[in-house]
């Protein structure tokens, strides 16, 4: 049943991937500015223009275009930024292990920063750190991440110095330097996150505290510690990891704007410099990866919601 | 549960506190040590010391790394690290040998190059005729993007060390091109190892070699060992770092992850200069801010139209709003004490005769739209002109597009009338005057000429006694701007450099493109 319902979704990815592949492609030669114009800058002239046009490609049809640029794509080869000249699939590679670092940092500091909110403002319901985790689950959503970040570089790297205002170190190459830098970059990324979890852990926490089950433990004359940690949490957090999912596509489109301000050389900054010198091929192969990483990240989110409810059935 | 919840409290006030009682610590160990540095302010440049590397903050990334590919003018300082050029400039732009060492023209069509022996390139291939005939092949091919060296027609081995470029025209402008991409000399064995994928692998002949490029991320160069002049070249290493966000440059300077910012706006200067450890290097350059008119449609295929927009700008507003009082008025392409500048050549700002040219011209309600770019210095200078046009009767529509899609319009649409823009400079003043005034170049779109003008530019690209050039170049300046008006010039353009007070030997040039090769760190 199990491996049904898993092939199923599998399946399903099949169409996802096409249509938003199509779409993306469309949308790239939709946004006004020429590739072969930006290529050329002050060379052009019409016979180079119309040359380079040809050499690329880019002179027949959209349709044509895209199954050409599919078929290559099946078949492993992703093709050259137009630009550089680099492989596509070398420059995702480079970029991908970056802005995964930075994805993953942020996860973690939204998980665990969402839990101790969520346990803490239950824990003391109506005191003062209540209070601070409802206002934080109501401001983390509503400042954008740039503002965080600029404030936190001006104070935490030009006023105390205690961390880099930019750069970024591959956890592999040098593991302090990796921590130091990715703290900010990680914490504006985050902010967002903590705040979402925050709020649904608390409201889920607050629905099963008041379930039968927490009653009947309590009257059993266990502590509100155990009462949350055994037997609340555990169904609290149901909700939850479809937040945690969802979350981790919107991080992966935050990495934009933070990579940007932090100057971490991730897939973030890789598309937004193509999408200015409208470097189709690495959009696209950007988006790709990113479709992807986002599909299989729902896939797991379904396959952990399963093994933690076994009510679900399939 | 009470005596809990409040051990928690206590442990959370107690953070508080450590978090402001370090604050307090580190900024005070931080004031102190900027006092001390104030001190050593006032040193001289003093002896260049070998060894060290520095970090380079820059702001985009490099197009290509093959000199015949890429076309933005960012790319330079990039790839004269790894390239060495044929000729070089000195900074007030005039030829000086390069891997060249000397040049003559037999006649007006003829130039025979001298090379310098013992240089090779990175890979251990010898420089040599050959690869000069390679590389300039290479340069005029199908593949290339570059068209300044198109006049020369074939070129011929003389010798081991000899080459003779035989031209189609006389081109004055071909020495001092040979000092910008065209003259950029790549390792004829790499390019036909890696084919397709040579500009992941540059090799040149410069004093740098790319150990690492993570594309818009960054650039490791480290010393060439083989450097032909490496006596002259301090440095073991240089870093590029690729940060596009202005303030986020700023602040890996302010913070030590970077000692060198290429390119600061002007609204920063103030700030940076009250940094003790920060020093700024603010020089005027070739490059200008401008007005591209589209001379065939309405509005501005009547010459009046256009001198009143000439006129009807005032300069220095401009500079003090804008630009905060850096650079200088222009009404040529060439600034002052660069030998092209010519003194006679004046735009007065003169709004009385704008309305007087309007009304001659039978004009009244005259309109067009300008394409800007989203960014709030171009918004600015466009607001700003729209104001001062408004006053002697020119309504100006702005149009704010993105930088490629605003180029875009500005080429193929019939309604986009004018766009602002960098002129960003050439080596050569015929580089220059070809661009922006002759018939058929990318940077008039309104392909405007006047007999005058055509023949004038012809006659400059035959003279080769600088003297004559110079005078030529004033008379073609004064037929296109000041009785034609093909564009609008505005004012100059800064080249603003900030670094780290421990770095030293930066030796702007007119260019305003930084030369990093020569840069040393005081270690003391």
């Amino acid at each position: 049943m199990f491996l049904k319902f898993l092939l199923r979704r599998l399946l399903y990815v099949i169409p996802m991937l096409l249509i938003t592949t199509l779409i993306v492609f469309s949308l790239i030669l939709l946004i006004p500015g020429d590739p072969v114009l930006a290529m050329l800058g002050d060379s052009a002239t019409h016979e180079k223009v119309e040359e380079l046009r040809r050499q690329l490609g880019l002179d027949q049809p959209v349709m044509l275009q895209y199954f050409h640029w599919l078929n290559n794509a099946i078949h492993g080869d992703l093709g050259r930024s137009i630009f550089t000249g680099q492989l596509v699939d070398e420059a995702l590679m480079q970029t991908l292990f970056v802005t995964m670092q930075l994805v993953v940092v942020g996860m973690i500091f939204s998980i665990v920063g969402g839990l101790f909110f969520a346990i803490t403002s239950i824990y003391f319901p109506n005191s003062w750190m209540d209070y601070v985790a409802r206002f934080f689950g109501t401001l983390g959503t509503a400042i954008p991440n740039f503002l965080v970040a600029m404030v936190l570089i001006i104070f935490f790297s030009l006023k105390l110095n205690w961390v880099p205002a930019t750069g970024f170190t591959s956890i592999v190459h040098e593991p302090v330097s990796f921590l130091q830098q990715i703290i900010l970059p990680g914490f504006s990324l985050s902010l967002a996150g903590i705040a979402v979890i925050t709020r649904h852990l608390r409201s889920s926490l607050m629905e099963t505290m008041d379930a039968d089950y927490v009653r009947t433990a309590y009257s059993k004359g266990v502590s509100r510690y155990q009462a949350i940690f055994k037997h609340s949490l555990q169904n609290a957090m149901l909700p939850v990891v479809t937040t945690i999912g969802l979350l981790f596509g919107t991080m992966l489109g935050a990495t934009v704007v933070v990579e940007t301000i932090f100057a971490i050389p991730g897939m973030g900054q890789l598309v937004v410099n193509a999408i200015g010198q409208r470097d189709f091929t690495i959009v696209q192969g950007v988006v790709l990866v990113m479709i992807v990483m986002v599909i299989v990240i729902n896939f797991i989110t379904d396959i952990v919601y399963a093994l933690l409810d076994p009510r679900i059935e399939y | 549960m009470p005596k809990l919840k409040k051990s928690f409290q206590t442990i959370l006030l107690l953070l508080v506190a450590l978090t402001m009682v370090m604050a307090g610590c580190s900024s005070n160990s931080k004031s102190s040590t900027s006092e001390g540095n104030t001190k050593s302010d006032n040193e001289a440049q003093g002896q260049p010391q070998k060894g060290g590397e520095i970090k380079i903050a820059y702001g985009v990334d490099i197009t290509n790394f093959d000199p015949i590919k890429g076309t933005t003018g960012n790319d330079h300082a990039l790839l004269w690290p790894v390239y060495e050029t044929l000729v070089k400039f000195t900074p007030d732009m005039k030829p000086e040998p390069g891997i060249a060492e000397s040049w003559e023209f037999p006649d007006d069509k003829t130039m025979v190059l001298h090379l310098r022996k013992g240089v090779t390139f990175h890979d251990g291939t010898p420089f040599n005729a050959e690869a000069v005939k390679f590389n300039i092949e290479r340069v005029n091919s199908k593949d290339s993007q570059i068209s300044d060296l198109k006049s020369i027609e074939s070129v011929e081995v003389v010798d081991e060390t000899t080459v003779k470029l035989h031209l189609s025209k006389p081109d004055s402008s071909i020495l001092l091109a040979l000092s910008d991409r065209g003259g950029m000399m790549v390792s004829p064995t790499a390019v036909n190892k890696y084919g397709a994928d040579y500009s992941q692998h540059p090799v040149g002949a410069g004093p740098f070699e790319v150990t690492n490029h993570i594309p818009n991320g960054q650039i490791d160069y480290a010393a060439f060992k083989n450097y032909w002049k490496k006596e002259q070249i301090y440095l073991d290493k240089m870093t590029v770092k690729i940060i596009p966000d202005a303030n986020s440059q700023i602040n890996a300077l302010k913070s030590n992850q970077v000692d060198f910012v290429p390119g600061i706006a002007a609204q920063n200067v103030s700030s940076l200069k009250n940094n003790p450890n920060i020093v700024v290097s603010n020089e005027n350059t070739l490059g200008l801010g401008m007005l591209y008119l589209k001379t065939n449609v309405e509005p501005f295929n009547n010459k009046a139209v256009r001198l009143a927009v000439l006129h009807g700008i005032d300069r220095q507003q401009l500079i003090d709003a804008i630009n905060f009082g850096q650079g200088e008025v222009a009404a040529q392409p060439f600034p002052k004490g660069y030998w092209a500048h010519n003194d006679s050549i004046n735009i007065k700002y003169d709004p009385e005769k704008s309305k007087q040219l309007l009304k001659d011209a039978g004009l009244n309600d005259v309109s067009f739209t300008l394409v800007t770019y989203p960014i709030d210095w171009w918004t600015r200078l466009a607001n700003a002109i729209k104001g001062q046009l408004e006053k002697v009767g020119i309504t100006v529509k702005i149009e704010t597009l993105e930088a490629n899609a605003a180029v875009q319009k500005f080429m193929t649409d019939k309604e986009a009338d004018a766009l602002t823009g960098n002129w960003s400079g050439r080596p050569d003043p015929q580089m220059t005057i070809n661009s922006l005034y002759s018939k058929d170049s990318f940077y008039n779109p309104g392909k405007i000429s006047t007999p005058d003008a055509e023949s004038l530019i012809l006659e400059a690209a035959a003279t080769y006694d600088q003297e004559k050039r110079a005078e030529l170049f004033g008379k073609i300046v004064n037929e296109a701007i000041v009785q034609e008006g093909f564009s609008i010039p505005l004012f100059t353009t800064p080249a603003i450099q900030a670094m780290n007070k421990k770095i030293k030997g930066f030796q702007p040039n007119l260019l305003g493109k930084p030369i990093f090769s020569t840069l040393w760190v005081n270690q003391k």
